[in-house]
């Protein structure tokens, strides 16, 4: 009976104690809505606070504040966007108009949006609708990579319209560099299937697990595919018993 | 006979469990003060011409907007409400002591959706207490409308 009555009374503590739990956090910039709140999109584009957390693969700190990273469109945003193929990094202070210069990275594999454009410069080339990095990637971007790549295990299930990019990518494109090719977190699993060969270089993998695109001289890419890969649109992938 | 103490015990500890409701429950008040004579004249007081300015460009954004002087989270406030939205503007000296001003701006929000903001000496504070706006969309217009 005691022992109950404790219980009882811990648990009664324990609820209300979550219930205060509130608290505000803070965001800059569009993003989507907690599904506890409703889900879709808040579309408020300065500092704002919310009471619901932000997760650490879709949101970025900036000075203090969450910022999204990812595909507005997947949670229902309707308004202008822009098209992007592959990793690229996102000067955050241009898209929210701060003065402290903070660059960000994007680990989205393959064709997703973004509500802004990349700065004019040659760190990206605008082919067939859609925004391309074609810079050399820094050190910083190859060391964040493992702990933020999951962020396709996010977006791969989801069901929307994404960009449709048929064109080859450009030269220097993030997703052929040798040694920047698509590297999606996970436990490693190199299965090697010999004859599958994705013509390059308009490649889009979209995998939860361990993917290594091994870019030997253009223009072939050879891919050693590991567990569970998906291979979408705008691929072209080659085996011994024809296009598939 | 001790049961009944153990839960007259945990009974009394619940409000420490929950000490913050007190805080963000004042916040959220804070704008509705009772009509003391002292509170009635400080209403009868016109808006200033920075506080009209921002006003009017809500307005213009077809947003209605209803202000009079009243406390908020500074000395020198006016409050009320834009479409559903409660919305304090606060006055100070200079730009530098109005950006100083966002956090208490940010406390008077509370536990809800909003924001706060300087706009020259102005602290702009609006919060979605009654959950009128759930995409924001009538918090970004009144955060991009008002005058910089």
């Amino acid at each position: 009976m005691r022992k109950t009555t404790i219980l009882i009374a811990m648990l009664g503590c324990v609820a209300i104690a979550s219930a205060d739990a509130k608290r505000q956090v803070r965001y800059i910039g569009l993003h989507p809505v907690a599904k506890s709140e409703g889900g879709g999109i808040c579309y408020i584009e300065g500092p704002h606070v919310h009471v619901y957390e932000a997760d650490k693969l879709q949101y970025r700190d900036h000075h203090g504040a969450n910022f999204f990273v990812g595909d507005p469109v997947a949670y229902g945003y309707d308004g202008p966007k822009k098209a992007y193929k592959g990793h690229h990094p996102i000067h955050v202070e241009v898209v929210v108009g701060t003065p402290e210069p903070d660059t960000e990275w994007c680990y989205l594999d393959g064709p997703h949006f973004h509500t802004f454009a990349p700065p004019e410069g040659p760190e990206f080339t605008f082919k067939g609708e859609a925004y391309f990095y074609v810079a050399e990637p820094p050190t910083v971007y190859l060391e964040a990579r493992p702990a933020f790549v999951g962020i396709n295990a996010i977006y791969t299930p989801l069901v929307y319209a994404r960009p449709s990019i048929v064109i080859d990518a450009p030269v220097g494109w993030i997703g052929v560099r040798p040694g920047f090719g698509v590297v999606v977190g996970g436990p490693a699993v190199n299965v090697v299937t010999p004859g599958v060969v994705v013509r390059g270089p308009n490649v889009k993998v979209r995998a939860g697990i361990d993917v290594r695109v091994v870019v030997p001289p253009p223009p072939s890419v050879r891919v050693n595919v590991g567990v569970g890969i998906g291979i979408g649109g705008g691929v072209k992938v080659k085996s011994k018993r024809g296009r598939r | 006979m001790r049961p009944a103490w153990i839960v007259l015990g945990v009974l009394a500890s619940v409000p420490a469990c929950s000490k913050e409701e007190g805080a963000t429950a004042s916040e959220g008040t804070s704008a509705k003060t009772t009509d003391s004579p002292e509170t009635a004249a400080k209403q009868d007081k016109p808006l200033t011409p920075k506080r009209v300015a921002v006003v009017d460009a809500w307005k213009k954004e077809g947003l209605t907007a209803t202000l009079a002087a009243g406390s908020g989270f500074g000395k020198d406030c006016s409050t009320g409400t834009v479409d559903k939205l409660e919305v304090v503007i606060c006055e100070y000296g200079n730009a530098d002591e109005a950006k100083q001003a966002e956090q208490p701006g940010l406390d008077w929000v509370g536990t809800t959706t909003g924001a706060a903001w300087a706009s020259g000496s102005l602290v702009i504070a609006v919060a979605d207490r009654k959950k009128s706006d759930p995409h924001g969309k009538t918090i970004n217009q009144l955060m991009k409308s008002a005058p910089k």
